[in-house]
């Protein structure tokens, strides 16, 4: 699938199509949640969708956490929510990323199962724009119900996660891997699309941060995996 | 005996019998006794939740509300509509109820309290008329049982022989004579008792009870206009411990649906195991008026998310607790572990200081580093477990001095990349390295 042009074009325009006649416009009926960052924005088709879960995996202090905040930085003056079982996020960071704490709902309970019932909870509520989850492990059936929790609200539903269930099918609309490039210079990430649902695959994009804060100094899209060279996939 | 069920006036009793009489016929009766103090409460709720039609309500114990709805029938889109919404309300306060329209208040009561549905006055008994006891007797022993009866006696003879009520009631069955309304004060306090008729453990039982008299309640309050700020729930038990809570709503409640959500998820929480309940209460604590914009025709879509806001809020809390939902604000303080707290959502927010930069996203309790350092001092290798990982220190130190006074701290932070490229959050207090969280 190494880029033939006339697809690439011919992609969108057919699942638009597809989508008036058959109804299928249920998906990513409202415009995507724009990131602010450039690459990654045109890549994921505007930013991440909106009425969908999409996972963020990628091992503490890589970027993965980075990702979901700079989401809910970027929606604006609307509700959001994180349930954080573990009660690990420190909220004077997420302001320095620029999120109004004041509308940022906190659920702080260190029972997995309430929760979960409190996320999906959260996801059906058309009032909260972004929510955040971060659980260890979430069976398939859970990911259904909060997948059709977006889908009824609308709602940008980030679960974040340290490692993906092996390579499972998963519910989710998009699966995004983050990772962090080590070297020295200022802090670089990579962020990969392992999974996303009807359509082209989003490539990989490489983030720089502009150094000594959390801001966002470039962006740039990198090869898919297949077609790096096998030394740089490490 | 007052009254009794059709199948037991098959089995030979009827009004009027002593309980023990009507035993003996049949011994499988079912007694109630009869509480006036509860019909009178009953009636008084149900007059008002009929305060959604009309604010002029006449209470006519033991069973009969006499309402005027001269001119409110536009408001409900037309009679017939205010008549299916009364006895809808009805149904769902769990009364079985005859509805009667007529132009005069007591020519309607008269039609409602009618035994079989009234075609003319000579299917109208004269008791329908709410006459006082001593007419009665004396129209009975004139052998008048009937409404026509009645009204073919020349009026003129009839304040003689009758107490006044006879004649004020025949003028205003005939509308000559105005019906009075006296104002009608809603109950001060608002419950809904629901008792079963035997004890149950089941907790789907409770639930569907609960929600019955949500529904209730719901209606009673829409008809004052005001919602629960405060609610209290009582399980009474036959056996073993009762069961009472309270909610809170942080807006006025008067929908059954959100009262039923919130009311849920506290009962989820709370353990019932080897109690048996013989009914359930709700009573408003508190109440306030319903913000005037939720029924308005004209919703604004984008504010209107606030309040569905609240109720998420509301929900999550009494599942949660109050501790289990919060919104976090800054604080100004150095000490990286006071520069925030948690408040409660609803709280208005206050300007907030400005963030310290460098500061992590996600915060752990400190755990102790085994390090090499180099010749500056700064870490180099942390020993974790049996794997060496190469740190490089990005930023720091950030020097934290406080609070000599209370809980003293001298530290210095860093930010340190390792070798994987995760970035972590330092802080070296008196010669030890510890890990505090990550970027």
């Amino acid at each position: 699938m190494s880029g033939k042009i006339p697809i690439h074009e011919l992609a969108p325009r057919l699942r638009a199509d597809l989508r008036q006649s058959f109804g299928l416009g249920r998906v990513a009926q409202a415009a995507p949640l724009g990131l602010g960052i450039d690459a990654l924005d045109e890549e994921l088709g505007g930013g991440l969708p909106r009425g969908a879960v999409t996972e963020i995996i990628g091992p503490a202090g890589q970027g993965a956490q980075w990702l979901a905040v700079r989401a809910l930085a970027a929606c604006g003056a609307q509700a959001m929510a994180w349930v954080d079982p573990a009660a690990t996020l420190y909220p004077p960071g997420l302001a320095a990323m620029g999120v109004d704490l004041s509308r940022l709902l906190l659920v702080r309970d260190p029972n997995a199962r309430h929760g979960l019932w409190a996320l999906e909870r959260i996801a059906r509520s058309p009032a909260v724009a972004v929510a955040v989850g971060q659980f260890g492990r979430l069976a398939d059936t859970e990911l259904r119900r909060l997948q059709l929790a977006a889908e009824s609200s609308g709602q940008v539903l980030l679960l974040l996660r340290e490692r993906a269930d092996g390579a499972r099918a998963s519910w989710g609309a998009l699966r995004l891997q983050v990772r962090a490039e080590p070297g020295a210079g200022p802090r670089r990430m990579i962020v990969e699309t392992l999974r996303a649902r009807g359509g082209l695959m989003p490539r990989p994009v490489r983030i720089e941060l502009e150094h000594g804060t959390a801001a966002v100094h470039s962006s740039a899209v990198l090869p898919h995996r297949a077609d790096l060279p096998r030394a740089a996939t490490g | 005996m007052l009254a009794c069920s059709h199948a037991a006036g098959v089995g030979g009793v009827c009004a009027g019998m002593t309980a023990a009489e009507a035993r003996a016929r049949l011994p499988q009766l079912a007694t109630t006794l009869v509480d006036p103090d509860a019909e009178a409460r009953d009636l008084h709720e149900v007059a008002a939740a009929c305060l959604q039609f009309t604010p002029r309500i006449l209470l006519d114990p033991p069973g009969a509300l006499l309402l005027d709805v001269t001119g409110c029938e536009r408001a409900h889109g037309g009679l017939d509509a205010l008549c299916d919404k009364a006895r809808l309300l009805m149904q769902r306060l769990g009364f079985e109820a005859r509805l009667a329209v007529a132009e005069t208040a007591t020519m309607a009561c008269a039609l409602a309290l009618a035994p079989q549905p009234a075609r003319d006055a000579a299917d109208i008994p004269v008791w329908a008329l709410r006459l006082p006891p001593a007419d009665l007797q004396r129209l009975h022993a004139l052998g008048l049982t009937r409404l026509d009866q009645l009204l073919a006696l020349p009026v003129a003879t009839l304040p003689g022989r009758f107490s006044p009520v006879l004649t004020r009631r025949l003028a205003q069955l005939r509308g000559e004579q105005p019906e009075e309304f006296p104002p009608f004060q809603p109950p001060a306090r608002l419950s809904v008792h629901l008792p079963f008729s035997g004890p149950t453990d089941r907790r789907d039982t409770l639930l569907f009870a609960l929600k019955r008299a949500a529904d209730q309640l719901a209606e009673t309050l829409c008809g004052l206009a005001a919602g629960a700020t405060s609610l209290a729930v009582r399980l009474q038990a036959g056996q073993g411990a009762p069961c009472a809570f309270e909610l809170e709503f942080s807006r006025p409640c008067a929908d059954s649906r959100v009262l039923m959500a919130v009311l849920a998820g506290r009962f989820e929480n709370i353990d019932t195991a080897d109690a048996w309940f013989e009914g359930v209460t709700l009573e408003v604590l508190r109440r306030a008026p319903l913000a005037a914009q939720q029924h308005s025709l004209f919703e604004d879509p984008a504010p209107a998310g606030r309040p569905e806001l609240l109720e998420l809020v509301d929900e999550l809390r009494s599942r949660l607790g109050p501790a289990g939902v919060r919104r976090a604000e800054l604080v100004a303080d150095p000490r990286p572990g006071k520069a925030w707290r948690l408040v409660e959502p609803p709280e208005p927010p206050r300007p907030q200081p400005v963030p310290a930069p460098g500061r992590p996203l996600a915060v752990f309790e400190p755990h102790r580093m085994q390090v090499t350092t180099g010749p500056d001092g700064l870490p180099q290798v942390w020993h974790e477990g049996r794997r060496d990982i190469a740190l490089r220190i990005v930023r720091g130190p950030d020097r934290v001095e406080y609070g000599w006074w209370d809980d003293a701290l001298a530290r210095d932070y860093f930010e340190a990349e390792a070798a994987d490229g995760s970035r972590l959050w330092l802080y070296r207090d008196q010669g030890v390295w510890f890990m505090n969280g990550t970027f």
